[in-house]
């Protein structure tokens, strides 16, 4: 039985091949983000994904997610959280956060889910200190919705950020790329068969990004 | 402005658009606050639509900025549109909203946004035909621009004629328009003008402004 969700991050441009290998090996969901995408490229991502039989999570584009009623994530610089609810009062909505504050904010203005990172250090944040999995239990306590956690995530420490309570993670899938296929399998096997999160709240994020709960 | 109701409620008249004058004449600006004195300029001058067209800034900046602009503009007298995006056009409460080639089609941003006017760029007869649910319809670039780097060839004044005659909606033209070139936009059917550098770039936003109406128009 799958217990952490498990949301890939790849770029709306990806091919429904590489989708369909993503839902092979244990994705839940995809979250397709490029900064200065078009709504046309993160629509037909999402159609893609849909293809596959993936949920899809479009970032920051409020309009596109709209358009497909699909879930949104909100980024730092996306429309403020409190002015996307009233926009899309029925859209799940999540955002990512990187302190226990903008954590707040978020699920006072009443969105679905966070995604907080990167918690372990990560080429694509070289530079940036990670903000470890401390932070990230603090921000599951203080938030009470789902809390994913992205950022240098892998098979061999899952058990911790779930251990700190995180609903699930997003990883920046290799789908495509040589091993790519038997990572992304080693981390689904590692996120069954580590500490389980409240079920309760897996169960809430699967609902709320339509996941099949299998 | 009317009360409560949208701008495109107001416009319409049993099923007919009421204020074609809206579409004269259109000024494209980023959201940068040092525009601000000149699109108040502008807008004494005769400018009758400003669409925010922010290609650069995060959306939270965008939304800030668009605010203030979206205050102006209404305060001086001119309908608001936002390009390309419909979710910051609903989040500033624009008049309006206009797509382009790779934005969302016009049926799913009638959908979401019911409330707002849309307009939509055209670049020949073909893409105009395709865009015709929108309220208006851009054609462009009619001559040689250097305000948008991947714009494709001009289409010249006898396409624009063309298409003015066989689409069902108002035709805005686009690209390159000015002072000197606008009179051979006169009497060609489009219901108006769209033009970013003519005005931004003009020492005298409100001259630049009222000359193009004087050319088009007169």
């Amino acid at each position: 039985m799958r217990r952490g969700v498990l949301v890939w991050l790849q770029e709306p441009e990806v091919p429904l091949q590489a989708l369909r290998e993503a839902g092979d090996t244990g994705a839940d969901a995809v979250l397709l983000r490029r900064p200065g995408a078009s709504a046309q490229a993160m629509r037909d991502g999402a159609l893609r994904a849909r293809q596959a039989g993936l949920s899809v999570i479009v970032n920051d584009r409020l309009d596109v997610a709209l358009a497909l009623q699909v879930p949104c994530q909100l980024r730092h610089d996306s429309l403020p959280p409190d002015l996307a609810r009233l926009l899309a009062p029925r859209l799940p909505l999540g955002a990512s956060v990187h302190e226990a504050d903008d954590a707040r904010r978020a699920v006072d203005a009443g969105l679905d889910y966070l995604v907080f990172g990167h918690v372990f250090p990560t080429a694509s944040k070289a530079g940036a200190p990670p903000r470890g999995v401390k932070a990230l239990a603090a921000v599951v306590r203080a938030s009470g919705v789902p809390v994913l956690a992205i950022g240098g995530v892998t098979a061999g420490n899952v058990a911790e950020v779930l251990a700190a309570g995180a609903a699930g993670v997003v990883v920046r899938s290799g789908i495509g790329q040589a091993s790519a296929a038997e990572d992304a399998r080693a981390l689904r096997l590692a996120l069954d068969a580590g500490p389980a999160p409240p079920a309760v709240l897996t169960r809430n994020l699967r609902e709320v990004l339509h996941c099949a709960s299998a | 402005m009317p009360g409560a109701t949208s701008l495109r409620a107001f416009c319409f008249r049993e099923g007919r658009f009421c204020l074609t004058s809206l579409w004269t004449l259109q000024l494209l600006v980023p959201a940068d606050r040092t525009c601000f004195p000149q699109v108040e300029a502008a807008i004494r001058g005769g400018v009758t639509l400003v669409q925010l067209r922010e290609k650069e800034r995060g959306d939270g900046e965008t939304y800030r900025v668009g605010m203030e602009l979206r205050d102006l503009v209404r305060r001086a007298g001119a309908a608001f549109f936002v390009n390309d995006r419909t979710d910051l056009a609903l989040a500033l409460a624009a008049d309006g909203v206009h797509v382009g080639q790779g934005d969302l089609p016009v049926d799913a941003v009638r959908r979401i946004a019911p409330g707002l006017l849309i307009g939509a760029s055209s670049h020949d007869l073909e893409s105009a035909r395709r865009v015709q649910a929108a309220d208006y319809v851009a054609f462009g670039p009619v001559f040689p621009t250097p305000s948008k780097e991947d714009a494709a060839a001009p289409t010249g004044v006898a396409a624009l004629r063309q298409a003015a005659a066989e689409i069902s909606r108002p035709l805005v033209a686009i690209g390159g328009i000015d002072a000197a070139n606008a009179a051979q936009l006169k009497n060609s059917g489009v219901a108006g003008l769209a033009v970013i550098s003519a005005i931004l770039g003009a020492s005298d936003p409100e001259a630049a402004a009222r000359r193009l109406r004087e050319e088009f128009l007169a």
